[in-house]
């Protein structure tokens, strides 16, 4: 009876579709930001999601109030946000 | 009656504005300079006394220079001629281009460390480590730092800032971190 309940359990989990993690979306650490894959290919999904976390983190848009993780974190998010209007810049 | 109300109400108004002049220069110097003719050397006892033509800008002037040293004579007349040439060229100058707006605001001193949304001059604020112009919202764009001092303290900032109405003078700090 073990058996058979552990078998239906593993079919179940195989048949279970998983969806692949979307690369563009969630949070994201400094590091990760840091060693963000920017692409000006991309720049519509990849500018949609980094927005979306400044828009989350909503910090101060003066850099003296933030504290020194934030204020390092903050500058590299909008250093790469800003990355797609000057690289991808076709004029 | 109404008229003697104005007056003093307005003299309030100045006595209470802050207003501070914010201005950026650079020195334009674009001269047409001709080769060097008439050069005349007078070489003694490791001095060399030079005396030559130059004409700037369609202008002859007569030049008269030396220097002492203990090298060779060729070097001693080179350096007293580019000495004399150098002189002549400070003494012309160039075109002084200064560009200025006046910022007034009322009560509080105005604090030099740009903001988001300040209305600011393009050269009060440094170049960034990317100087490429590029295209923001229909309007031109570049990167800036900013360095300050604080507290003995160096804070460097960095931002962009972008042209308002195609103004030479009217930036704007479109962002800053």
């Amino acid at each position: 009876m073990k058996l058979a309940m552990c078998l239906v359990v593993l079919l179940l989990a195989g048949c279970y579709e998983h969806e692949s993690p979307n690369p563009w979306a969630g949070p994201l650490t400094y590091e990760a930001l840091a060693n963000y894959p920017v692409s000006c290919e991309l720049a519509d999904q990849q500018l949609a999601h980094l927005k979306k976390i400044k828009q989350d983190k909503n910090f101060d848009p003066d850099p003296d109030n933030l504290s020194l993780v934030d204020r390092e974190y903050n500058s590299k998010l909008k250093a790469t946000i800003w990355w797609y209007s000057y690289s991808c810049d076709k004029s | 009656m109404k008229r003697l109300l104005l007056i003093p109400l307005l003299a309030s108004q100045l006595a209470w504005a802050d207003c501070d002049i914010r201005s950026a220069s650079q020195l334009a110097s674009q001269h047409t300079v001709s080769a060097v003719t008439n050069l005349t050397k007078n070489i003694s006892q490791g001095k060399c006394a030079v005396t030559f033509d130059l004409t700037v800008d369609g202008v002859v002037h007569h030049l008269t220079d030396s220097h002492t040293g203990a090298d060779s004579e060729d070097t001693l007349c080179r350096i007293a001629q580019e000495k004399a040439r150098k002189n002549l060229l400070v003494g012309l100058g160039g075109t002084f281009n200064t560009e200025s707006v006046t910022v007034c605001s009322e009560g509080q001193k105005i604090n030099h460390k740009t903001k988001i949304g300040d209305v600011i001059l393009e050269n009060e604020v440094g170049p960034a480590r990317v100087t490429k112009y590029f295209n923001y919202q229909n309007s031109r764009c570049r990167l800036f730092s900013e360095h300050l001092e604080a507290k003995g303290e160096l804070k460097v900032y960095y931002g962009v800032i972008c042209q308002l109405d195609n103004s030479a003078a009217n930036w704007i700090v479109v962002d800053k971190w």
